[in-house]
C-alpha cells in the first residue's frame, strides 16, 4: 500500500479556556444545580468562545493513498457510479434514506431472498446511513466503499429505510419484523430475532467485482402491519434520541479515524425534546474528547475521508460540528429559561429588615478583619481592589 | 484580633449561602473579600438548612444577614437605582426601629404597653410561620438537583 503525504487542516483549540469551561460547568452548573438563563448563557457564551479561538492551520501527514475517493472512484468505474448515483435519486424521490451494511457477498446475496436480519430492532448500529441526493448530487464516500471500515467487507447491502420509519416528529412507522423462535432454539449473543422484509432491500455492491447488484424484490410500497419500530424511535428513547446518539452509534461501525462527520446524513429531526442537561452533558464529552487529544499528543485533524495513521492523529470533524451544533442548541434554549430574579427576590426578601447600625456594624468589622489578614498574613490579593467595596459613608 | 465565635457563626453562615446561590453571586465578589470569608468560616460549623423553606425564614444570625445586606448593597445591585432603594430601605428601618425603642423604653408606656405588646408579638410570630411558603427555594433546587443526579426519588 502507497503512502503519500495529505495536506489537510490541524485544529487547536485553546485548552486552557476548554478546561475554564469545564470547571464552570462543574461549579456553576453540576454542583449549584443551576439551569437558569444567567448560567446556561455563560455556558453557551464559553463555547461560542472556544469556537471563536479555534484556530485552523494546514498540515501534512502521511495517509495510505488508496483511501482516496479519486482512486475510488477509478476503481468502481464510470458505469458503476452512475447506476449508484441512479439509485440515490431513486430513494430521495421515493423519500427514503440509504443505509448500507457490510458483509460477506454471499450473505449479502442471501438478503435479497431473506431479508435483512439482527440481533436488535436498530439500523443505525448496523448500517451507516449515507448522504442523501438531495444535500450532495454527487456522491464522495466511493473510497470507504472500497474499504469497508467494518471487516473490510466485500458484499454491501443497499437497505432503503423510509423516512417515515426513522422519524421522531409525529408517530413514526414500524420497519422490523420479529423471528419467533422455534421449539427449542436457545438463543445467543449470535441469535438474530429481527429482520427488515426484502422488499426494502435495494440491492448489494459486489465490491470485487465492481458490480451493483438490483433487487427484483424492492418495492417502495409497503405494509407496515405486524412490524415493530426501530430502536431509535420506539420507547422513551425516542424522545432522547439526537443526531449525536446516532453518530455514537454508527462509531462503533467506523473506525475512529474515518472521516465519520460527513458520511452521516440522516433523517432524524434534531428538534426532539432538548434539555439544558442533556445538551450540557453533551458539550463535556465534546469538550473532555478535546482534552484526551491533547493529553494523548495527536493532533486533532480533519481526516476528510482518508485512513489516518494509527494513535497519531484524531480526527476532529465530527468533534467541531457538535461542538457547533450544540452551542447553536444551548444559545436557542436561553431565552426559554428562568432568570435568576427568583434568588434575588430571595435575598432581597431576607434582608428586608436590615437596619443602618448593622450595616456599619459589620462594615467595621469586615474592614478590620481585612486589616488583620493583610497585616499578618502573605497573601497575594491579585488585582481586585476592595475600593468599590463595603463603604457606608456615602449612604448618609 | 481574634475572630470571634459570633463572626465565625456568621461568615459560616454566608459562605454556606454563597455555595447555595449561583456562582455568578460569588464571582461578583472581589479576591479581597472572599479571602476574608475563606479566612473566618469554618466548616465544622454545624448549620441548621431546611431545603423547603425560603431564605428569608431559615434560621441565621442577624450578623449574617447584615454581610448578605452588604454583598447585596456593594456587588449585587444591578443599577445605582436599586442601591438607592436599598439604602433608603434600611434607614428606613433604622428610624422605625429607633422609634420603637423609643417608645418601647418611655417610662411612661413601659408599663401600659407590657400587655399589649406581648400579644402583638404573639400574633406576629403566629403569622410569621403562617407566611413561610414551602416552594423551592435556592436550597430546595439544590437538593434537587443532587437527587436527580443520582436518580433519588
Amino acid at each position: 500500500m502507497n503512502i503519500e503525504p495529505f495536506e489537510t487542516v490541524e485544529h487547536i483549540y485553546d485548552t486552557d479556556l476548554v478546561k475554564e469551561a469545564l470547571y464552570y460547568i462543574e461549579q456553576g452548573y453540576y454542583d449549584r444545580g443551576q439551569e437558569s438563563k444567567e448560567v446556561i448563557s455563560r455556558i453557551s457564551n464559553t463555547a461560542s468562545q472556544v469556537l471563536a479561538t479555534l484556530k485552523k492551520q494546514p498540515i501534512t501527514i502521511d495517509t495510505e493513498v488508496n483511501k482516496t475517493e479519486d482512486v475510488a472512484r477509478e476503481y468502481f468505474g464510470e458505469d458503476f457510479i452512475a447506476q449508484f448515483e441512479e439509485i440515490r435519486k431513486k430513494l430521495a424521490e421515493q423519500n427514503a434514506t440509504l443505509y448500507i451494511h457490510g458483509t460477506d457477498i454471499e450473505i449479502a446475496n442471501m438478503t435479497m431472498q431473506t431479508g435483512f436480519e439482527a440481533k436488535n430492532p436498530s439500523i443505525t448500529s448496523t448500517a451507516i446511513c449515507q448522504t442523501g441526493y438531495e444535500e450532495k448530487t454527487e456522491y464522495d464516500k466511493f473510497s470507504t466503499m472500497l474499504n469497508w471500515p467494518h471487516r473490510d467487507y466485500k458484499g454491501l447491502v443497499l437497505i432503503a429505510i423510509p423516512n417515515e420509519c426513522l422519524s421522531v416528529q409525529g408517530k413514526a412507522k414500524p420497519i422490523w419484523e420479529h423471528i419467533p423462535t422455534t421449539d427449542g432454539e436457545v438463543k445467543t449473543s449470535f441469535t438474530r430475532e429481527y429482520v427488515i422484509k426484502p422488499e426494502y432491500i435495494v440491492g448489494i455492491i459486489d465490491v470485487v467485482k465492481k458490480q451493483i447488484i438490483e433487487n427484483p424484490a424492492y418495492t417502495n410500497e409497503h405494509s407496515y402491519d405486524g412490524l415493530v419500530l426501530d430502536d431509535l424511535v420506539s420507547g422513551i428513547n425516542m424522545q432522547k434520541e439526537t443526531k449525536s446518539n446516532i453518530t455514537d452509534r454508527n462509531d462503533s461501525v467506523l473506525d475512529s479515524n474515518e472521516d465519520a462527520a460527513q458520511f452521516y446524513n440522516t433523517s432524524i429531526d434534531d428538534s426532539s425534546d432538548i434539555s439544558p442537561e442533556s445538551e450540557v452533558d453533551a458539550l463535556v464529552e465534546v469538550y473532555n474528547w478535546i482534552l484526551t487529544a491533547e493529553e494523548s499528543g495527536c493532533p486533532i485533524v480533519e481526516a476528510k475521508g482518508h485512513k489516518l495513521p494509527m494513535l497519531q492523529y484524531m480526527d476532529g470533524t465530527q468533534n467541531l460540528k457538535e461542538l457547533s451544533e450544540l452551542t447553536n442548541r444551548l444559545m436557542q434554549l436561553v431565552p426559554s429559561l428562568k432568570t435568576m430574579e427568583t434568588d434575588d427576590k430571595e435575598i432581597d426578601d431576607f434582608i428586608s429588615d436590615v437596619k443602618m447600625s448593622g450595616i456599619s456594624k459589620i462594615t467595621d468589622r469586615i474592614k478590620r478583619y481585612q486589616k488583620n489578614i493583610e497585616q499578618h498574613q502573605d497573601i497575594d490579593w491579585g488585582e481586585a481592589e476592595m475600593s468599590d467595596g463595603v463603604e457606608v459613608d456615602d449612604w448618609d | 484580633m481574634n475572630s470571634t465565635n459570633m463572626d465565625i457563626q456568621a461568615f459560616s453562615e454566608v459562605k454556606c449561602i454563597l455555595d447555595f446561590l449561583p456562582i455568578i453571586y460569588t464571582e461578583k465578589l472581589p479576591k479581597k473579600l472572599l479571602n476574608i470569608i475563606d479566612n473566618l468560616y469554618d466548616e465544622k460549623f454545624k448549620i441548621n438548612i431546611s431545603p423547603n423553606i425560603e431564605l428569608k425564614n431559615q434560621i441565621f444570625t442577624e450578623d449574617t444577614k447584615n454581610i448578605i445586606a452588604v454583598l447585596k448593597y456593594n456587588y449585587w445591585c444591578k443599577d445605582d437605582k436599586e442601591k438607592e432603594n436599598l439604602a433608603r430601605m434600611f434607614k428606613e428601618n433604622e428610624a422605625k426601629y429607633q422609634e420603637n425603642l423609643r417608645e418601647k423604653y418611655n417610662p411612661d408606656n413601659i408599663f401600659k404597653n407590657r400587655n399589649q405588646e406581648n400579644k402583638r408579638e404573639e400574633n406576629i410570630i403566629q403569622n410569621e410561620i403562617a407566611l413561610v411558603e414551602y416552594k423551592e427555594s435556592i436550597f430546595k433546587r439544590f437538593i434537587n438537583k443532587l437527587k436527580n443526579i443520582f436518580h433519588i426519588n
